[in-house]
Parts: structure tokens; sequence; C-alpha cells
């Protein structure tokens, strides 16, 4: 590195040091920087530190429901929380010397007879607490194999002792010994199960099962009737669970779909701030381009570069991207690309006149007379000239075209493959957020792309406040 | 040059704007869109041929292109539209006009309020300039210019019509007999009440922080000091003076607003069920009604380039270096 690059090198840290200097007084302009870092954060671990994955996310409660922490509040306080319940933690309460049980990853029953009396009967129980309000809904899966089965069929029945010590029944499935694999569900949802438990349409099965708080014991009894002499077989039972879904859950609550709304806000993060980012770094290069090539060079060039710059900002970008992303299905960086596309006449034009008036300053003069080539020119005295100018512009086009992006997906002419705030917002409102009430989920993707944008403007304004020395504080 | 002849310059570019405008919205339409003949989409698979020879002759689809185009183009050019793609077809230019009545009304008071409110409110900013009162000024501003239009309308439904019921959020009147014009006025102006509202909003913090800037540049001249030091009134400087130097470029900003004021109004109409042509335009778009979308996209390009145009000559008779013909 040879000494003259070494001054330069101080200078240049001079340079940015007395500019962090003043930016540092400016209380808006930290307070932009520290809400970008924040949002860059976000977008960088988001992934990492959402609770759920973005793709195929499970169901956590019930439709809709409210953040966990509105519990602060007396009338929501006993609202249920989420509750899942392991067949696999599951006692052997009674079991016929014919049965024998094994407890592994899965729980295995073995049955053998020898008899045409010897029926096997097993009853699993699992004894719980429910210390909340009654539920929405719930849910019972389970799925088993059943090997060897030979000369027997095999039933299941699945029981509720409530608090009151009331019985329901809620599933009893007879199968054959050809039956080798299943799965049983339940869900309260559905309309068999609605008519089996409760006497009209209207009732809600899970309210009316689940309907005081107490010791509840849910079991499962399978039992072997022989058919025949010497009847044998075993039966492995997998991810048995009794789901109780909760009325309240996490940070954000829910979507309609039952799923996570914070870990669909973490994930949308990142799409959000890199289509403003490419989109201002786009058109402001664009800018920067076209313009010193119509100031510098005039003529012809200029001529044509300022018409097609006339025509482009004529035509209405929002309609017409709705027209594109319509009949096209524009992905996410096509529509990047447009935005830029539309966007970089604006600043061109300023760039334009700046460049035209520096053209016929003296330092140009000179540098054409000491022999610069055009090149060398424009690198190294124009375009460092209109750094401002464009710094203003890309600071300006990050919040719009976060805007533009999250318009379009709210509209639903977004790329439906990237998941994004603005998307976010139009999966809420199609899917009944407002009428829900479902402040939870509209707000904060919104709040999101608000605090983003002003981010940027604030950074903006305190940039436009340094740089402009006209705008800076009298003394 | 003269500003005879940078008018005429100006005429000619709007022009040719529209003209490649309309091209493209042509082309995008009627030659690259995925489905050109409404008739295709007909799934009735009794539907007789010559019934669909029939439709495709009233929108003139068995024409040649070229002649297909020129119609296009006559049509627009006599704002009559055409039909849409509908059965039976309906001719657009009366729904039009009053979808267009119902769009402008609320864009037109929603853009004067938030001109005034934000130019006012900039002004004020700007002489109180570095005080507690100028920092607080400008925040609002700078909320309201960060704050997406749509996320101020839809928590302005949800507090308002979903949580509160005070405004509706659906269409421009009641259905319901009206007795007379004042009660069919106000009844308008209460649906209207909340696009309007949320519209000034969202529209006011970017032209406080426009006219601010501008303004706290104007007042350092040299002109400004002497109005103060001759004793002029801080009213008088801040009005008559400082304003009327930076009238000019507010205008141009005025207008170079137009295009997303426009573009505005489509998510606006559709959050609150306004029958303007913003949501015309949405539901023509998903509905493969190509003639309307066309014809809208042409009331929008049109509206922009007759905004340049106006804002060219205006600018003409506020810019003394323009009108004696100095270039710019």
């Amino acid at each position: 590195m040879s000494i003259f690059s070494e001054e330069k090198r101080i200078i240049y840290v001079r340079k940015i040091k007395g500019f962090w200097d003043e930016y540092r007084r400016n209380r808006i302009g930290i307070s932009g920087l520290a809400l970008l870092a924040f949002f860059v954060i976000i977008a960088v671990f988001g992934p990492y530190i959402a609770p759920y994955p973005a793709t195929r996310p499970p169901i956590v409660a019930s439709k809709f429901v409210m953040p966990e922490w509105m519990s602060i509040f007396p009338q929501y306080e006993d609202l249920p929380r989420t509750m899942e319940l392991s067949v696999s933690k599951m006692e052997t309460v009674q079991t016929s010397p014919l049965v024998q049980v094994f407890y592994g990853e899965n729980i295995t029953l073995s049955y053998k007879g020898k008899t045409l009396g010897d029926v096997g009967v097993v009853q699993l129980t699992l004894n719980f607490t429910y210390p909340y309000k009654s539920p929405n809904e719930f849910k019972f899966s389970l799925s088993y194999t059943a090997e060897n089965i030979s000369k027997t069929i095999y039933n299941f029945k699945v029981t509720l002792i409530d608090a009151n010590g009331a019985e329901w029944e809620l599933l009893d499935r007879t199968n054959t010994m050809n039956v080798t694999f299943g799965r049983l569900t339940i869900s309260s949802t559905s309309a068999s199960f609605r008519r089996k438990i409760a006497a009209n349409m209207t009732v809600n099965p899970a309210k009316v099962l689940f309907a005081n708080k107490g010791n509840y014991s849910l079991s499962l009894g399978i039992t072997f009737q022989p058919i025949s002499e010497n009847a044998q077989g075993t039966i492995t039972i997998k991810d048995g669970t009794l789901t109780i879904y909760g009325s309240l859950h996490g940070v954000l609550g829910t979507d309609f779909f039952g799923h996570d709304v914070l870990s669909k806000i973490l994930y949308g993060a990142q799409m959000s701030i890199i289509v403003g980012i490419l989109t201002a770094a786009l058109s402001t290069s664009l800018a920067v381009v076209f313009g010193t090539i119509a100031g510098y060079f005039g003529g012809m060039v200029d001529e044509v570069i300022m018409r097609i710059v006339d025509v482009i900002l004529c035509v209405p970008l929002f309609v017409i991207l709705l027209v594109l992303s319509h009949n096209y299905e524009l992905n996410i960086y096509i529509i990047m690309f447009l935005l830029s596309f539309f966007w970089w006449p604006g600043p061109s034009r300023t760039i334009r006149s700046k460049i035209l008036s520096l053209k016929e300053s003296a330092f140009i003069e000179s540098a054409k007379a000491a022999g610069g080539t055009k090149f060398y020119i424009i690198r190294r005295h124009l375009i460092p000239n209109i750094l401002p100018l464009a710094m203003a512009a890309l600071v300006l086009f990050v919040p719009a075209g976060i805007l533009m992006e999250a318009s379009l997906s709210f509209l639903g002419f977004g790329d439906p493959n990237v998941l994004t705030w603005g998307r976010t917002l139009s999966d809420a409102r199609a899917t009944g957020a407002f009428s829900a009430l479902a402040w939870w989920y509209v707000v904060p993707p919104g709040l999101a792309i608000t605090f983003l944008c002003l981010s940027f403007v604030f950074v903006g304004h305190a940039l436009d406040s340094i740089v402009n020395p006209r705008l800076r504080r009298r003394k | 040059m003269t500003f005879k002849r940078h008018l005429i310059k100006r005429i000619a570019t709007a022009f040719l704007a529209l003209f490649v405008a309309l091209t493209i919205n042509f082309l995008i339409f009627r030659v690259f869109a995925p489905v050109q003949d409404p008739t295709d989409l007909i799934a009735a698979p009794d539907f007789p041929e010559e019934e669909k020879e029939r439709l495709r002759s009233m929108w003139g689809l068995d024409k040649p292109l070229y002649e297909q185009y020129l119609i296009y183009m006559y049509n627009l050019a006599t704002w009559q539209y055409g039909v849409t793609f509908e059965t039976p077809p309906q001719p657009i230019a009366p729904e039009m006009s009053w979808r267009l009545a119902n769009s402008l009304s609320i864009l037109l008071v929603s853009t004067v309020l938030s001109i005034i409110i934000g130019i006012s409110l900039g002004v004020f900013a700007a002489s109180k300039r570095g005080t507690k009162l100028d920092v607080f000024t400008t925040s609002i501003g700078l909320f309201s210019w960060g704050t997406p239009t749509f996320f101020i309308q839809i928590l302005f439904i949800l507090l308002f019509s979903y949580y509160l019921g005070i405004f509706p959020a659906v269409g421009v009147v009641e259905a319901r007999p009206h007795s007379g014009f004042l009660d069919l006025f106000l009844d308008v102006a209460y649906h209207a009440a909340g696009p309007i509202i949320t519209l000034t909003v969202a529209g006011f913090g970017f032209w406080a922080m426009y006219t601010r800037n501008l303004m706290v540049d104007v007042l350092t001249e040299d002109y400004i000091m002497t109005a103060e030091a001759k004793g002029a009134k801080e009213r008088t400087v801040l009005f008559s003076h400082a304003f009327r130097g930076m009238l000019p470029q507010v205008v141009t900003v005025i207008v170079n607003h137009f295009p997303s004021i426009l573009a505005g109004s489509v998510i606006t109409e559709m959050l609150f069920s306004w029958p303007g042509i913003g949501l015309w335009y949405l539901e023509a778009l998903i509905a493969g009604n190509h003639p309307v979308t066309q014809a809208i996209t042409y009331n929008y390009m049109f509206l922009v380039v007759v905004g340049f145009l106006l804002l060219d000559i205006v600018y003409g008779f506020l810019d003394p270096r323009i009108r004696v013909g100095v270039r710019r």
C-alpha cells in the first residue's frame, strides 16, 4: 500500500467520523437507525427464533385465538390453553393375564388365548386435571398396527370420565383379523361425533365433555375376542394424543387455521426488507446511469432518454402492475425489476440537471484540459458529486418499494410463493379476521410494515438535514 | 426557447406518452393475455356456436387485429369505450361517468384537505424551527408519511366499523328512500367520511414534510432577511414572501403526486366497498372484462397526462424564467 492511498484512507475515515458525529446528534435519525437495526436482526434471525416452521405449520390452538398474555385481564384468565395428552403416558389399569403390555417407544399389546372363552381385555387410562373454562374443540388421534393376528377380532373403545363422574363413550371400533393397520380419530367438530354426544346440532361437544374444571380420565380399552381356539395377536399403538385446543396462544395468537401468527410475522420480515432494498438499489443505479449519460453527453442521447422518461412517468404504475400480475403471475424478482423500471425516471431528471450544471464548472474544465477521458471524468468527478442526490433517492425508494409490494400482496396480486407482511395482511382479510375482531392478526403485520417504512423515512430525514447544508440548524 | 414552443413540445410528448401506453394497453389485453376471447370461458357445452359468433361480432373480436386496434383507439378517443365483455354486453360510458364521479369526489376532497393541513403544518413547523414544536410536528408528519394508507384504513375499519360501529364500511348510501337532496347528501357524506378521513390522515404528512423542508430552505434567502429587517409581520413574511417563493415547486409536487393519488384509490375503494373506478377496475380485471380495464387505465393515464400539461402551463405563469424564455 502506497503512502498516497494511506493518506486517502485517513481522509475518508475522518470524513465518515465527522458525518457520524453529526448524525449522532439527530434524534430522529438515531431512532430510525435503531428501528432499522431491529428489523434487520429479525430478518436475519427470524427463521431461527420462530417457534414453528414456515411450511406446513402445525395447528397449535383453535382458530383466531387471542395471545396468551391477554390472560392478565380477569375475564380471559381461565380461557383454555392447548393441552396435549399422550397415550404413551397411559397406565395399565386392568389387564387379564392373557394380554401382556410392553411400554417402549410405542405401547405393544401381545395376546395369546387357548380356548374360545379366553377374552383378552386391556384398559389403559390417563388421569389428568383440566383447569380451564370449557374449550372450543378437541381432537383425538391414534394409529395402530396389528401383527400376527389370527383367529381373533379386536376392538378399540375410547371413553372419557368427566369431572362429575359421568362416562362418555367417544369411539367404538371393531376390526376383523384382516385389518393390519389403522387410525382412530375423533374430532369434536365432525357432524357424526356431534350427533353421538349432543342431543342437537347446535351444541358443541367439546363444551359438553369439558364442561367443568376438575379431574378427568381418558381410557383406551382394547378387547381381543377369539373366534376359534389358539388365537393370538400383537397390536402396536403409535403416537396417540388427545389435543384440547386452547383459546389463548403464544405471543400473537393464531390465524384462521390455528397456526401461530408470530412465526408468520418473523418469516415475513426477510422478503419484505429485501424487496425494498433491492428495488431501491436497482432504480437508483438506473437513475444514476441514465441521468449521467443524458446530462453529460447531451444532444440526441439526452433528447431520447428524456422523452423515454416523460413517457414512463405518465404510466399509472400501480394499475399496470395489477394487470401484469393478474395475467402473468409475476414472481417477486420480476415485480422488483418492474418497479425499478418505472421508478428510475424520477431521480434521473434531478441527476441530469445536476450533471448539466457540474459540466460547466471549472474543475471539470480543468480535468478535461489535463487530458482526463470522458469515463475518467464521470467516474472521478461527476459520480461522487451526485452521490448525495442518489442517496436521497435510495432512502426514499426503500419504503416506497416495501409499500408497493405490500399493497400488491394485500390485493392478492403479489407473488403467491413468497411470505411477506403484505401477504399476511391479505390472508387476514381474506379469512375474515376483521369480523372475528382478530386484532392480533391484523395489526402486527401492518405495524411491522409501518415501522419498517418509518425507519427509512427517519434515516432519510436525518441524512437530508445533514447533507443538505441549507437545512442545517442555524447556530 | 419560448414558452409557446415549450408548451407545444410538452403537448406533443403528452400525446406520444398516451399513444405508447394505450398501445401497450391494447397489446397486453388483446395479444398477450392468457384469455383473449371471453367466449372461450363459456363453460356450457351446449352453448350454440352461432350465438358465440354473434357475441364475438358484437365485441368486435371477429375482425382482424389492426381493425380491432383502430376501433379500440376510436372508442377511447370518443370516450364511448365500447361495451363490456358480459352477456348481454353493457355500454361502458354511463357506468364510467357515475363511477368516476364517486371516485373523484373522495379523492378531490381528501387531497385538498391533506394539502391544506399539510402545508399549514409545514409552514408552522418551519417557522418554529429547532423548537420542540418543530420536532413534534415533524414527527407527526413523518408518521403520516411513513404509514401505509391501507393500514390506516384497516385500523379505521377495525376500530370504527367493527368494534364501535360508528362509521359504515360499505357503500355510498343506505338502501332507504331519501327525503330530499339534503338527506341524500348527508347520507353520502356520512359514508364518504371513512375514506376521506383516512386518505387525509395518510396524505397530509408528505405535504407537511415537503413544505417544511422547502420553507426552511427559503427562509434562509436574502430577500426574507430583507423583509424581516424592514419590519414586516411574521405572517406576512411567511405567506406573502416565503410561501410565494416556493409556490412553483409545491405545484410541481402536487401534480407529480397525481398518479399515486389515483393508484391509492384502488385499495381505498376495495376496503370501503366504495363503487368507484378503482373497485370496478379490480372486479373487471378478475372477471376478465377487458374493455372496462382498458377504459379505466385510459382514464387514469388521461388524467395524469392532462395533469402534467396543466402543470406546465401553470408553471409557466408562476416561474418567470420560463415565461420570458430562459432555458431551465
